[in-house]
């Protein structure tokens, strides 16, 4: 009976030891850790937007995309670029399939339908071929693209292996591919819901000042410890 | 049993990756760069190093049929304070290893030295022993990761190394890659330390 009764007395103390000191830790990090997805947040939606003033990651606005839309998550949220009090551009989280994996990307589009910029957010490509995607020699020839000013292939932007007309990599053609997919959900999203977008009202949305960015994927063990 | 000589076995006599062959998943899956394996290695030192020392300061109060899941709370404990720093104040780099930390619970390496040495041993020994076998993990990280860095990418952390002629193998940076280049690393090491026996 004693010796149950220790092993049980043992491990007890031992979680509850553990609870208290993740418990501690937690309180302590949890502030630096927002305020690092903010900021990683931040710098994603400062390349792909057309400059602007305000701060895009507290002035965004939720639409919910129709059923037949691909591409992004169906909550979406968009950051909204202002100079002064007029939008200059949208950004918002995509993705596209590639090599590896989803290739989630934001995309920023100017209010004349071009893309203003793109930044890489998540990938699993190979490192050396598809992971290239990243670099801003590839991502640059997507900067004022427009579903008008560009060859479509079934209403998408395309590889020029597919006969579109964007780049590919050495080595590496489904990963453009997943981008060009990225890239033609996000004109298409901006086509359908402009307007609405626009449309926003000018004061900031205060209940959205946590980004919920469903590219910025958590990280999976988060959720056990809330 | 000195506390020099518990510290200096893990780099090479008994270094945890090139000898024990310990830790295999992380060695293989994050060493395409060089600075993975210092950010690998250093968080697995940090856990192992907390770990030896809370187990070695309890070691008279766990009674033994309960050992192995007190010293996995324990660890898993500080792999998750080292997960949530890491989150906080390296988010780059953190990104970089995502799963990987979390995965550090299953290490081998640790529950091994707890088990073998920390449970056994008193405190400054055991620290000492972590502190050892953390620094000969990340030092054998780095190595695979430089090989593997200079081989795919022509760089080592990140500044590039050869004229522009030259073309990397992305193999190297590639699963296949990683098994080629600790392959060689083992036999490399198993030739030098005979040498230095006979």
């Amino acid at each position: 009976m004693h010796s149950t009764a220790r092993l049980v007395f043992a491990l007890t103390i031992t979680c509850l030891g553990s609870a208290l000191a993740l418990a501690a830790i937690h309180g302590l990090t949890e502030a630096p850790i927002q305020e690092q997805k903010r900021l990683a947040t931040m710098r994603a939606v400062q390349e792909a937007l057309p400059p602007f003033d305000n701060d895009p990651v507290a002035d965004t606005l939720q639409i919910i995309l129709e059923e037949d839309e691909v591409g992004a998550e169906k909550m979406l949220t968009v950051y909204l670029g202002r100079q002064g009090n007029t939008i200059t551009g949208v950004a918002f989280p995509v993705f596209g399939e590639g090599y590896g994996g989803l290739i989630h990307i934001m995309v920023g589009i100017n209010l004349k339908g071009e893309m203003s910029g793109i930044k890489v957010l998540e990938h699993l490509e190979t490192p050396g071929l598809g992971a290239k995607i990243e670099e801003s020699s590839f991502t640059d020839q997507f900067k004022n693209r427009s579903l008008e000013n560009s060859t479509l292939v079934n209403g998408n932007l395309a590889v020029k292996k597919d006969g579109g007309d964007l780049d590919a990599l050495t080595g590496a053609t489904i990963s453009p591919r997943g981008m060009a997919m990225a890239a033609s959900a996000g004109l298409k999203i901006f086509q359908r819901h402009g307007t609405q977008i626009l449309g926003a009202p000018q004061e900031q949305d205060t209940t959205m000042t946590i980004p919920e960015v469903g590219a910025l994927e958590e990280e999976p063990q988060k959720a056990t410890e809330d | 049993m000195s506390v020099a000589t518990e510290f200096t076995k893990g780099f090479i006599r008994e270094n945890p990756l090139f000898r024990l062959v310990l830790g295999m998943c992380p060695a293989l899956a994050v060493t395409t760069m060089a600075i993975n394996g210092v950010a690998m290695g250093l968080a697995a030192t940090a856990v192992l190093v907390g770990s030896n020392l809370v187990i070695s300061i309890l070691r008279r109060f766990i009674p033994s049929q309960v050992r192995i899941p007190v010293f996995i709370v324990v660890i898993a404990s500080f792999v998750t304070i080292i997960d949530m720093v890491m989150a906080g104040y390296f988010y780059e780099l953190h990104k970089v290893l995502g799963l990987f930390i979390p995965l550090i619970v299953v290490n081998c390496i640790i529950l091994g030295r707890a088990e073998a040495f920390a449970s056994r041993n008193p405190i400054l020994l055991s620290l000492a022993d972590g502190l050892g076998m953390g620094l000969g993990f990340t030092l054998a990280l780095v190595i695979l990761g430089s090989v593997r860095e200079i081989l795919g990418s022509g760089t080592i952390f990140g500044v590039s190394i050869f004229a522009s002629g030259f073309e990397p193998a992305v193999i190297m940076l590639l699963p296949p890659g990683a098994f080629l280049a600790l392959g060689l690393l083992l036999g490399l090491m198993n030739k030098l330390t005979k040498a230095e026996e006979t």
